[in-house]
């Protein structure tokens, strides 16, 4: 499997009892999908998206602080391929 | 099979300050019957005592400089010199958990809400892991299917098991006035949503060792503290004290039915066991460890740190908080409020080496014991404690902090910029003791009354003793001695080892227990006359 299948998989695991799959437009996870925007992603679900991707991919320890801050500041949002691109940079 | 059976009942923040007024006034007759029936003792929590560490020390037997558990989060290096901050969750733990040693004797397990067993490992049961957000419940519960099964469970709402992290800030920043009793009442009901999970576990998968933790008694006692504390509570009297004076009692009179349920639910036979990972005492000022090691020369503050404006420390400046600190000119800081602890930086490592580490940490010790504040000329730090191992030159895990401060009235530091060291709180606060709580009551328990105190590293090794299952060699925790019946426990069935629970998610190397282990076990169980 694709490292980019691997994260979507990762995210519907990750989100599939979230409320926001009782909403009547369901969402998609796409290459595109911002993770606060459209899945509604919060700080706390953001820790628990790191230790779903560090076992699946099967690393502890990722420098995920690269991929959720710039220049010393959290970025607004990520994009499912933003995150495919880090791991891509970390295997 | 005639086993034992064991039920350890966790009450986080639990301080017989509290519970025998409770007890004595009829608010917890079950409590009572423990106490009065059994045996109790205050159990020493660990150096910082504080829910991570000592909850896990409490399960694996160890102690944090074994098990590697410190803080809700800890510090990483980054290679440009500057620290960020992870969450601490089970694959940080290096101990193996209580319910992995009874699986792998064939027991069987129901445990719930103990704090970071997510990512869950297999055990021979089920686990519902504790301080999770109900969104991310799935992944710490184990076996995972169980989610479902829970999800349908009448008299339980799935939201309520989790932790609420709007909820949890109001911990830190405070709740309106008009919000607090319905506050305090949510942690009541979800108190009984555990009960009632734990009491569907019992009765469709009954087992040998049930274990939960209600964790509703820590939140509201940080908060209100002062409507409960003997030393306080009197000088709180207007009409919205009376309200949450009686929505506390009434939080622990609903605990105490929920313990009376469950009682029942163990049956008769059953080894209770009830244990907090720390007591609760007064805060009564706040004192900025971070500020003290700036104006000490350790610490730098960055060009855009700003002085806490508040004593509160807001969640939301929690993930900011490490941008305050100019860290190519910094030594030594506190990472977060929860540690008490001071760690080395990478500059700081390099500048203080082998041969200067001892020394300096040694005059830092001296420094920090007789800094005084600046109003009342008294010393702030009631206890300063040096990192042994790292001072004979041993390796630590990277978590293991190289300082340890204990404050004068007990409470945990801030990490912000202040104008001041310390600042005094407009009302006495709820904050941790190193003394929590322990009782034991049940056939395989001989001792009756008060009896000297224990560690919290000894509760594994009495539930072990309790099933018959040998200790090991990695376990420092000990069965204080004549506190049980022996007679009664060799009357039970011994156990099976069986090898093949093993942790799901360690690694294929790590996922069996090597040869030698086995041969230990082995060792171990023809000593002890259960095999030949």
């Amino acid at each position: 499997m694709k490292i980019s299948e691997r994260v979507v998989k990762t995210l519907n695991e990750l989100t599939q009892d979230w409320d926001i799959l009782d909403q009547s437009e369901e969402v998609f996870i796409g290459p595109e999908t911002k993770l606060m925007e459209q899945l509604g992603f919060e700080s706390i679900d953001v820790v628990q998206l790191v230790v779903a991707l560090e076992k699946e991919f099967d690393k502890k320890g990722m420098p995920f602080e690269q991929l959720f801050m710039s220049n010393g500041v959290y970025v607004d949002d990520i994009t499912v391929s933003d995150i495919t691109l880090f791991i891509e940079s970390q295997l | 099979m005639n086993t034992a059976k064991v039920f350890l009942l966790g009450i986080d923040g639990a301080t017989f300050d509290l519970l025998h007024p409770l007890t004595e006034n009829g608010t917890m007759p079950n409590l009572k019957r423990i106490f009065n029936g059994g045996a109790w003792a205050e159990l020493n929590s660990t150096p910082n005592p504080l829910t991570p560490p000592a909850w896990i020390s409490m399960v694996t037997g160890t102690w944090p400089a074994t098990h590697g558990v410190y803080d809700f989060m800890h510090p990483k290096d980054n290679d440009d010199g500057s620290v960020s901050l992870r969450f601490t969750d089970s694959r940080d733990i290096l101990s193996d958990l209580i319910w992995e040693i009874v699986s792998r004797y064939s027991y069987k397990v129901n445990s719930l809400n103990f704090y970071s067993m997510s990512p869950t490992r297999k055990i021979k049961g089920n686990l519902i892991s504790g301080f999770l957000p109900w969104r991310h419940l799935r992944r710490g519960t184990y076996p995972s299917q169980l989610f479902d099964e829970i999800k349908t469970l009448q008299g339980v709402d799935i939201k309520l098991l989790g932790m609420d992290m709007s909820d949890e800030k109001k911990t830190v920043i405070g709740i309106p006035k008009e919000e607090e009793v319905g506050w305090i009442e949510q942690h009541t009901k979800r108190n009984s949503s555990w009960t009632r999970v734990l009491q569907h576990l019992e009765d469709k998968y009954p087992s040998d060792l049930s274990a939960i933790v209600y964790d509703g008694p820590d939140k509201i006692q940080h908060l209100f503290w002062r409507f409960m504390a003997p030393k306080w509570k009197d000088q709180f009297c207007d009409e919205h004290s009376q309200c949450i004076k009686a929505a506390c009692m009434k939080h622990f009179a609903m605990l105490d039915k929920d313990i009376g349920q469950l009682m029942e639910t163990m049956g008769a036979n059953a080894n209770i066991i009830v244990a907090s990972d720390h007591g609760f005492g007064d805060t009564t000022e706040v004192v900025y460890l971070n500020q003290i090691l700036n104006q000490l020369g350790y610490l730098k503050w960055s060009s855009q740190s700003q002085d806490s404006r508040s004593l509160g420390l807001a969640p939301d400046r929690l993930k900011d908080h490490m941008g305050m600190i100019d860290w190519q000119n910094t030594y030594l800081y506190c990472p977060t409020p929860s540690s008490n602890a001071i760690y080395l930086t990478k500059r700081g490592r390099r500048e203080y080496s082998n041969s200067t580490y001892a020394l300096k940490m040694t005059e830092l010790k001296e420094t920090l014991l007789t800094f005084v504040d600046p109003e009342g000329g008294k010393p702030i730090f009631s206890n300063v404690d040096l990192n042994a191992s790292r001072l004979d030159g041993q390796d630590c895990h990277e978590t293991e902090p190289d300082i340890l401060v204990r404050l004068r009235d007990g409470g945990f530091v801030s990490v912000l910029k202040s104008n001041q060291v310390v600042k005094q709180r407009r009302y006495p606060e709820g904050t941790h003791r190193p003394n929590g709580v322990f009782a034991c009551y049940g056939p395989a328990f001989k001792a009756k009354g008060r009896l000297e105190s224990l560690d919290i590293t000894d509760i594994t090794p009495i539930i072990l003793r309790i099933l018959q299952i040998p200790k090991g060699d990695k376990i420092q925790g000990n069965v204080p001695d004549a506190l049980l019946n022996e007679e009664w426990i060799s009357s039970k069935d011994h156990p099976q080892l069986s090898l093949s629970i093993t942790r799901e998610s360690s690694t294929s190397e790590e996922d069996n227990i090597s040869a030698a282990e086995k041969e230990a076990i082995m060792e171990q169980l023809k000593t002890l006359g259960y095999m030949e």
